[in-house]
């Protein structure tokens, strides 16, 4: 289980635990779950790199503390 | 591999240890109650969810499974020695994350689609925030050790397993078999009745799919194929087969033809490609057979397909694996008819139209038979129609036949409102230029009158002409009552004896004619004849003048109406004799230029060339007195009285000096700059700016006016007939000097001589 925090840089700010084998399109949901906003509406990004739904976290190269909005 | 194993212990057991060391901060927590509580929970939980994890139940175990290797011995030690702590190390995460969270989690999840959340990966977070661990330093040289001992462990594992299996294999050496018969002979037949076996099986498959074959075309009936009827061309085999379904998929049996759906999707790639325009604006032309199936209206049909799925066209197969295009041919047979009862909205082709009537057209009209007319009527029109067409021709209105009187048919004799017959219809009429005409050119002679003309006038018309005759006669005695016009009218009258009746006659007419109206207009010539070029006129009495006028009046073609109005003019103008220039008449003579500049003036002043008129200056007056305003005035302060403007005030009665009125002094006020020139009242206004200010130009200025003043000396100075350098004066020196009229230019001081040119 690996703990992602994400940062939308206005304000909210949301760790999310998740699997690494969950895919990046699993992720947005419960950050969606958590947030408010609809998963489909979230784009995940690491500086300008945007991380595609069906990619799995395992796979992205996700550091320890990882900010991502 | 022992080592390697060991290398591997040490990495596991470092995790180890920087988890108990995690777990030995929390120590204390494994005493409480409630985390026992927890704890067991947790365990049974983790217990419950194995979903997908091979192993067995204990977190121990599936730590475990996830070594990477193989199984150390190192670590079941390592975890039933800390099988507790095992547990114990779940609880301190799971009381990081607490059970009643995690449930909630994984509720959440379970909602999402998602699988539940693993309780591991967190060994790999090697310490929290709180508590920074010193990861581990890498080193490489470490590192290249444990793969080469991998790779090594690799390549004997897999010598050993082809030791094994080559192994099996009895190489020739080994020909033990040979020296035992028996057992040779009971392989051999063991060989036999392998081979049989296999053919029997292989019999048995075979007539299996031959079962199956029949009967799959027993079950034909129903199964959809999902290709379109009209794939299928008449005489050609396709042969179909299942299409791919999932296994739990309870639904019907497709088939499809492998070919056909390559094909088809070949198609629609092809289509994609042609990049046909997504939107059409308006319908396409729906043709006669499109009407045939009822296609409903869609709104952004595009989309259906991405929406709803791919539509495939199927048909069913009915009894037997016959597919009937009933339907089909129905809808061919509806297109048919409907082809067939529409009409094209064609028009007939546009064609030029024929001016005449085609023989077609012509039936429709009757002759109609000419009416024979009778005899009678024509010879009743003819006389009339001459008559008429005489008179029209020449009686354009004239006043002597009368005002829109009409012209009485022959047949009835009618008699005119006036009573009076009017025979002599025969005779044509003149128009009065005729007759005029005939006038004139019976000039010199016997004045003939139109006597007929005469004769048809009516009563009333007479009675005019009288009124006028003697109004005019009336007039005529008074002009000839004063000096010796009596005189001349006898000696007149005694010269045209004859023709005084003959007058009389004529002047019973009064006709007009355009040229005598507009010569009448213009007035009679003043000058007429003074020149001496009238042959008429020899006596250039007043009276003669008068007589011949008449005389010319009776020959010229002004005719009658002049007489009398002729000796009025005249007697007017011989009151004028003298060419006043204030006559304004346009043929005066025009006055004798050479007679002076006054003439000359005078004349210019009648053309209109000098302006004489006094022009008023426009003067500007003080607005006090031009319009009164009630609402607003100006108050001027300088009228306001105060006891010393009053003294100075003189009240009394003012007069200019009566000595001093014909004084007008001539003043012209001068400037002059410190040279001596006059200055312009620019200049002199800036010399009075400068003085009042007390300060004068800068330095600028001043030279810019000094510049000017030396362009000014300068071009005063220059000579008129001579250029700025004094050409003309240096050329004429030049000359004297030479003494000869010309002078030679010659360039770069060298004579022209013919030793030089030699040279």
């Amino acid at each position: 289980m690996i703990e992602v925090v994400c940062n939308d840089r206005l304000g909210k700010k949301v760790r999310v635990k998740c699997n690494s084998e969950d895919t990046i399109g699993d992720l947005k949901k419960l950050i969606a779950a958590q947030t408010g906003t609809r998963w489909d509406k979230i784009v995940l990004k690491k500086w300008y790199t945007i991380f595609k739904d069906h990619v799995s976290l395992g796979d992205c190269i996700l550091l320890n503390h990882q900010s991502s909005r | 591999m022992g080592s390697s194993k060991k290398h591997k212990e040490k990495g596991r057991d470092k995790d180890k240890n920087a988890e108990e060391r995690h777990r030995e901060h929390k120590k204390h927590r494994h005493k409480d109650r409630e985390r026992d509580k927890e704890r067991d929970g947790n365990r049974e939980r983790e217990k419950r969810k194995r979903s997908r994890s091979k192993e067995r139940t204990g977190r121990g175990s599936e730590r475990e499974g996830r070594s990477k290797g193989e199984r150390s011995t190192g670590e079941p030690r390592v975890k039933r020695e800390k099988v507790e702590p095992g547990h114990e190390e779940s609880t301190p995460n799971a009381g990081k994350y607490s059970g009643q969270i995690m449930c909630k989690r994984n509720k959440l999840r379970a909602k999402l689609g998602l699988k539940p959340l693993e309780m591991t990966d967190t060994s790999k977070e090697l310490g929290t925030k709180e508590q920074p661990m010193v990861a581990e330093t890498i080193n490489p040289v470490h590192i290249k050790q444990q793969k080469d001992m991998r790779e090594k462990l690799a390549a004997m594992k897999e010598k050993r397993l082809l030791n094994q299996k080559l192994g099996k294999v009895k190489t020739l050496a080994e020909d033990d078999w040979l020296d035992d018969t028996v057992a040779w002979v009971e392989r051999s037949r063991k060989m036999a009745k392998e081979k049989e076996l296999a053919e029997k099986r292989a019999k048995l498959l075979q007539e299996m799919d031959e079962e199956f074959v029949p009967s799959a075309l027993v079950d034909l009936k129903g199964l959809t194929v999902q290709h379109k009827m009209e794939s299928f061309n008449e005489g050609e085999t396709v042969i179909l087969t299942l299409q791919d379904k999932g296994v739990l998929e309870e639904e019907d049996d497709v088939l499809v033809n492998v070919g056909l759906v390559d094909k088809e999707k070949a198609e629609k790639n092809v289509e994609l490609k042609k990049k046909k325009p997504d939107y059409k604006a308006y319908e396409d032309d729906e043709s006669v057979d499109d009407m045939v199936t009822f296609k409903p209206r869609t709104v952004l049909g595009k989309y259906d397909e991405e929406i709803d799925g791919e539509k495939k066209k199927s048909f069913r197969l009915s009894k037997g694996g016959c597919a009937e295009g009933e339907r089909e041919r129905e809808l061919q047979a509806i297109r048919e008819t409907l082809r067939n009862q529409a009409q094209s909205l064609e028009m007939p082709a546009l064609a030029i139209a024929s001016e005449y009537y085609t023989p077609q057209e012509m039936v429709g009209f009757k002759k109609t038979k000419q009416r024979v007319r009778k005899i009678r009527k024509k010879e009743k029109t003819s006389p009339s129609a001459l008559k008429l067409d005489d008179t029209r021709n020449t009686d354009f209105g004239s006043r002597a036949r009368g005002r829109g009187r009409k012209q009485p048919n022959e047949e009835v004799p009618e008699l005119d409102n006036e009573g009076v017959p009017i025979p002599g219809l025969d005779v044509p009429q003149q128009s009065d230029d005729v007759r005029m005409a005939d006038m004139d050119i019976s000039d010199d002679e016997d004045f003939t009158p139109p006597e007929p003309a005469v004769l048809e006038e009516d009563e009333a018309e007479q009675e005019l002409q009288k009124q006028l005759e003697k109004q005019r006669k009336l007039k005529q005695k008074q002009m000839l009552k004063d000096s010796g016009e009596k005189v001349a009218e006898q000696v007149r009258g005694l010269a045209r004896g004859d023709d005084s009746d003959t007058e009389d006659k004529k002047n019973l007419n009064i006709v007009f004619n355009a040229t005598s109206e507009f010569c009448r207009t213009l007035g009679d010539i003043p000058t007429y004849g003074l020149s001496g070029n009238r042959e008429d006129q020899e006596d250039i009495m007043d009276f003669e003048q008068e007589a011949e006028r008449d005389g010319g009046g009776g020959s010229d073609s002004e005719g009658d109406e002049n007489v009398g109005w002729s000796i009025v003019n005249v007697d007017e103008e011989q009151k004028q004799p003298d060419f006043s220039t204030a006559s304004t008449t346009i043929l005066d003579e025009e006055p004798i230029v050479n007679s002076g500049l006054a003439a000359a003036l005078a004349l210019c002043k009648n053309k209109g060339l000098l302006d004489t008129q006094m022009q008023k200056i426009a003067r500007v007056r003080a607005p006090t007195g031009a319009l009164p305003n009630d609402n607003y005035s100006i108050e001027d302060k300088m009228t306001i009285d105060d006891k010393y403007s009053r003294r100075e005030e003189y009240r009394g009665f003012t007069q200019d000096f009566k000595e001093k009125d014909a004084y007008k002094p001539d003043v012209k006020i001068e400037y002059v700059d410190e040279s001596g020139r006059k200055l312009t009242p620019k200049e002199a206004f800036r010399q009075l700016s400068h003085r009042f200010h007390g300060k004068g130009s800068g330095k600028m200025k001043t030279e810019r006016r000094m510049k000017k003043l030396e362009e000014e000396a300068l071009l005063k100075k220059m000579s008129s007939s001579d250029t700025p350098l004094g050409t003309v004066a240096l050329l004429q020196e030049k000359q004297k000097s030479q003494k000869t009229p010309y002078i030679v230019l010659s360039g770069s001081g060298k004579s022209m001589n013919v030793n030089t040119i030699t040279k």
